[in-house]
């Protein structure tokens, strides 16, 4: 393994026994991120994005989710096996996480300053006084104005934007070596959402971070990730480096997505991609975009081998580094 | 799922309501469906038995047999007989007949005043809804208990029997009724407040519905589970208080008896002749219990997310 | 007949805020609405962009009277909305309609689709019997892009998407002139934001109707509207073309919210200058002096944006309310 790789998922499956069957919710996901690096893992609801990235800290529930498969390796250990307890000696200190809502994971009824502190005192093993100072610190460096005094508040008293920087804060407080983000900036105003994302790929630069970035949004991929991986249906569809990807999409979803996106730069015609998500209860053994898919033909029967490779490629019968779509 | 009967050029899926999904659910939560099926035998019981017994067998619930007394449970007397020689099981299966109609009734009652009051002043609001919930505060702050002993003791039941209804019972409709709608009333409100602000309401309001339709037509439906919810848990509390009522005396009079004035005698004599408080008693225990599972269930079926939460 | 259908002349709408106590009194007014004057003309789309907070909805719903203004005049086609009392204001309701942003939240979930879109036609009397009603509705959803024989399912069984779609057939039921469509992209998955746009975007063709469209994503706006109004803290701050307002904005706050705005091309991210803005949005209760914008503007001057509240001009063509810019 190459030593800059700071998480390689190989072939992860995670699935949910539902009243209406199994869901393969993720379903064979391999990718890797390197030090520094801004993977963005693209889809829409239903896609496994948020999923996958909860599985890497086992966040999934179980039951009614199961880990029906695959290795997730971390600095060489396998997340998926080790010890609860190890675990837990990993979240929020080497690897961090967060949401799109900020107040689910900031308890409501403790003052900022202490849960900054709380995670300072856990895992850095700093005292009351140094970890009050570096608390601070982190405030002021995500960029919320008066940080002494605003410590001392209720997340309630800040507004989104600002618990985003509280949550991002304490995702940083021990200098995690991943930073696993789910959709930060999606309930935020665009002018907030453009601050938000300019840490995030800040924190990449210069403290070297990993970044996973959950989002739906083209444009916030374009903006600051390096990689991307596009999902569908619980599978990766296509991966490769940003520019190319957008701009050069092999796969007709990612095609699709780009031509279905009104533009600020442009007015052109929209062309959406036609039907609905599908049913995750019901796929079968061919390709899921199939049945939505402008190109689709015979061969789209049977699951498309991997074309390209695991850096850049897409899962499509037609991508033979050929070009699709646009 | 095609309706046969709409046979068009367009041929119509049928959907499934909530109230469809609900009873999809419901049905898999076997221990309230084994007490709906164990209630309804209940009911049926007393609703048939009485008859059925006085022509195959000659006893009622007033039939006295002073000669024979009181005998312990047999062939001929399934659940013995008491002091005077009535038949108990009769006489259960009789009482029940006054217990359950009490409870149903003052519920229906209480279902009816208490969705209208409430709904009613969430969805006026202001001063109308203040007002409205004052008095509920002010019905609820008095012990109720005090409110209903007094109203039975001051007016004597043979001033209120209606329709050849014997007084007793008419009383003790009008006192279950008249504090049983009150926590309905707000649980009501409460329900109307919330969904006056979603926005299908609000849509409702843009197409120009006029108003009272749209309490009635899209908010009082949205507010039914909770309150068949409760109110299969108000037919239970609505019973012991019959009961406790009639256990003070203050409820049903001899010879009528319903399973409160069963268990009260019954329990005098409970030491020499047990049966007398044990038949009454544990089908009164039963009948409750079930009353609860089913209460239970359908609060699962209702509102299934609640229970995720829980 | 006038050209213009509505005219909307210094709207405010103010929320009273109660103290505590048992007696509460009004202890100051959230100003979200706070003079707001535009004109739609027929078969005209007008978006009214802005972040959260900034009054847009809050104006949409002031315009329909489903929240009461507090000040100024909305004059619809010739007749004083504002005027108009109990059976004439709900005959005016068959003209203008509203679209949500939330599918779910936004139909009755106890009603058939069939009785949902052919409510309007009930409420007004325009159609009545049970079959004529249905047969109307099942017109309806094929107009809507909806396949008939679902008129009797209910909407939990219907996607995000489609039931989007069913709040569109109701909102055309009773033959309006005016909808306002509040967000109605917003919650919905990118793949299918396209199919409603262009659906909505054909029905404007289609029926001249005149749409005032409610959104923060300005690539959306772009895309649909005609001209643009941006709201900050209740005021529009600039109005003009789509052209004017996404390609040569002249308000320093628009050309804040055009460059945050992410495109999805990677190319083009790297060479956009973003403008990052300082701080949050002030609160509406009591908004800044001056110009409302001059806490936060880059290119506020001293003395003169916080003294002096900026009336609309015209500077290359747009209204723009700003002292400085041309």
């Amino acid at each position: 393994m190459s030593g800059d790789v700071v998480l390689q998922v190989d072939d992860l499956r995670t699935h949910f026994r539902t009243d209406g069957g199994l869901v393969k919710a993720v379903d064979g996901v391999s990718f890797e991120v390197r030090r520094g690096e801004i993977l963005g893992l693209v889809g829409e609801s239903g896609s496994g994005k948020s999923v996958t990235n909860l599985s890497i800290l086992r966040l999934v529930p179980t039951p009614p989710g199961i880990h029906a498969g695959g290795r997730i390796l971390f600095d060489g250990t396998d997340l998926l096996t080790v010890p609860e307890r190890q675990l837990r000696a990993y979240r929020g200190n080497r690897i961090a996480m967060i949401f799109q809502d900020p107040m689910t994971s900031l308890n409501p009824y403790l003052r900022v300053s202490r849960q900054l502190t709380e995670v300072l005192e856990l895992h850095e093993g700093l005292d009351r006084g140094a970890a009050r100072r570096r608390a601070i610190e982190l405030l002021e460096m995500v960029g919320i104005p008066d940080p002494g005094g605003r410590i001392d508040q209720y997340p309630h008293q800040f507004s989104g934007g600002m618990r985003q920087r509280v949550m991002i804060a304490m995702a940083l407080a021990c200098k995690p070596e991943l930073l696993l983000a789910d959709e930060p900036t999606t309930a935020l105003d665009v002018t907030i959402q453009a601050q938000i994302l300019e840490l995030i790929a800040g924190l990449a630069r210069e403290l070297g971070t990993a970044v996973i970035l959950v989002t739906h949004d083209l444009g916030v991929v374009a903006g600051v990730a390096d990689q991307v991986a596009v999902m569908y249906a619980g599978r990766i569809v296509e991966r490769g480096p940003v520019d190319a990807v957008l701009t050069n999409p092999q796969h007709p979803y990612t095609a699709g997505l780009l031509a279905s996106v009104p533009r600020l730069d442009t007015r052109g015609a929209l062309t959406p991609i036609q039907g609905m998500p599908p049913d995750l209860t019901r796929l079968g053994a061919g390709c899921a975009f199939a049945p939505r898919c402008p190109k689709a033909f015979d061969r789209c029967a049977t699951y498309p081998a991997w074309a390209g490779t695991p850096a850049r490629g897409a899962a499509c019968w037609l991508a033979d580094g050929g070009e699709v779509g646009r | 799922m095609t309706e046969p009967k709409t046979e068009r050029a367009v041929e119509v899926v049928q959907g499934t309501s909530l109230w469809q999904d609900a009873w999809k659910r419901w049905r898999r939560h076997r221990v309230s469906v084994v007490s709906a099926v164990v209630l309804a035998v209940v009911l049926v019981a007393c609703l048939v038995g009485p008859p059925i017994v006085e022509l195959v067998w000659g006893w009622t619930y007033a039939g006295q047999d002073v000669a024979l007394g009181p005998t312990a449970p047999s062939l001929s007397h399934p659940f013995g007989t008491d002091v005077l020689g009535r038949d108990v099981l009769v006489r259960t299966m009789h009482g029940g007949r006054v217990s359950l109609a009490v409870a149903f009734v003052a519920t229906f009652v209480s279902l009816v005043v208490g969705v209208t009051y409430g709904a009613v002043s969430g969805f006026v609001g202001g001063r109308v809804d203040a007002t409205m919930m004052r008095i509920v505060d002010l019905l609820l702050s008095t012990p109720y208990l005090l409110l209903v002993i007094v109203l039975m003791a001051v007016i004597p039941p043979s001033k209120v029997s209606i329709a050849g209804l014997d007084g007793s019972f008419v009383l003790m409709f009008g006192a279950l009724g008249l504090v049983s709608w009150l926590v309905l009333a707000r649980i009501v409100r409460g329900q109307v407040l919330s969904l006056k602000q979603r926005e299908f309401v609000e849509a409702a309001r843009a197409i120009g519905v006029r108003p009272w339709t749209i309490l009635f037509r899209h908010i009082v439906p949205n507010t039914l589970g909770p309150v068949i919810v409760y109110s299969t848990l108000t037919i239970p509390s609505v019973m012991l208080s019959e009961a406790f009522l009639s256990f003070l005396g203050l409820g049903i009079r001899e010879p009528q008896a319903s399973w409160g004035t069963l268990v009260n005698d019954g329990a005098n004599a409970m030491v020499v002749y047990p049966w007398l408080l044990l038949a009454p008693g544990m089908t009164m225990t039963v009948t409750l219990f079930c009353l609860n599972f089913l209460g239970d269930g359908l609060r699962d079926a209702l509102d299934p997310n609640a229970r995720e939460t829980a | 007949m006038s050209d213009v259908l509505l005219d909307v002349r210094d709207l405010q709408v103010h929320f009273p805020v109660m103290g505590k106590g048992v007696f509460p009194k009004v202890t100051g007014h959230v100003r979200a609405v706070d003079g707001v004057s535009f004109q739609l003309r027929r078969g005209e789309i007008l978006g009214l962009v802005g972040e959260s907070g900034c009054g847009k909805s809050t104006t949409g719903r002031a315009i329909l009277r489903l929240i009461e203004p507090t000040g100024g005049r909305v004059v619809f086609d010739g007749q004083d909305v504002g005027a108009l009392r109990g059976e004439d204001l709900r005959q005016l309701r068959r003209r203008m309609q509203i679209i949500f942003q939330d599918p779910y939240a936004s139909l009755n979930p106890r009603m058939t689709v069939g009785d949902i879109i052919a409510e309007p036609l009930r409420a007004h009397g325009l159609v009545s019997g049970r079959q004529a009603l249905q047969a109307r509705a099942q017109e309806l959803m094929t107009r809507c892009g909806l396949d008939p024989k679902f008129v009797r399912r209910y909407p939990h069984e219907f996607s995000g998407g489609q039931r989007q779609r069913i709040g569109i057939a109701r909102a055309l039921a009773s033959g309006p002139d005016l909808i306002v469509c509040d967000e109605p992209i917003s919650a919905l998955d990118v793949s299918i934001q396209a199919q409603i746009l262009n659906l909505l975007q054909r029905l404007a063709r289609d029926e001249g109707l005149s749409y005032v469209f409610i959104a923060h994503d300005l690539a959306a706006v772009r895309h649909l509207c005609d001209r643009i109004a941006v709201m900050y803290l209740g005021r529009i701050v600039e109005l003009g073309t789509y052209a004017q307002i996404c390609d040569a904005p002249a308000h320093p706050y628009t050309q804040a919210l055009v460059s945050a705005a992410p495109v999805p091309d990677p190319r083009i991210e790297r060479t956009r200058q973003r403008i990052v803005l300082q701080g949050e949005v002030p609160s509406p209760l009591s908004p800044p002096s001056g110009c409302r914008f001059h806490t936060r503007c880059p290119a506020r001057q001293p003395t003169r944006c916080h003294d002096e509240e900026p009336d609309a001009r015209e500077v290359r063509g747009r209204q723009v309310a700003c002292h400085w810019a041309e």
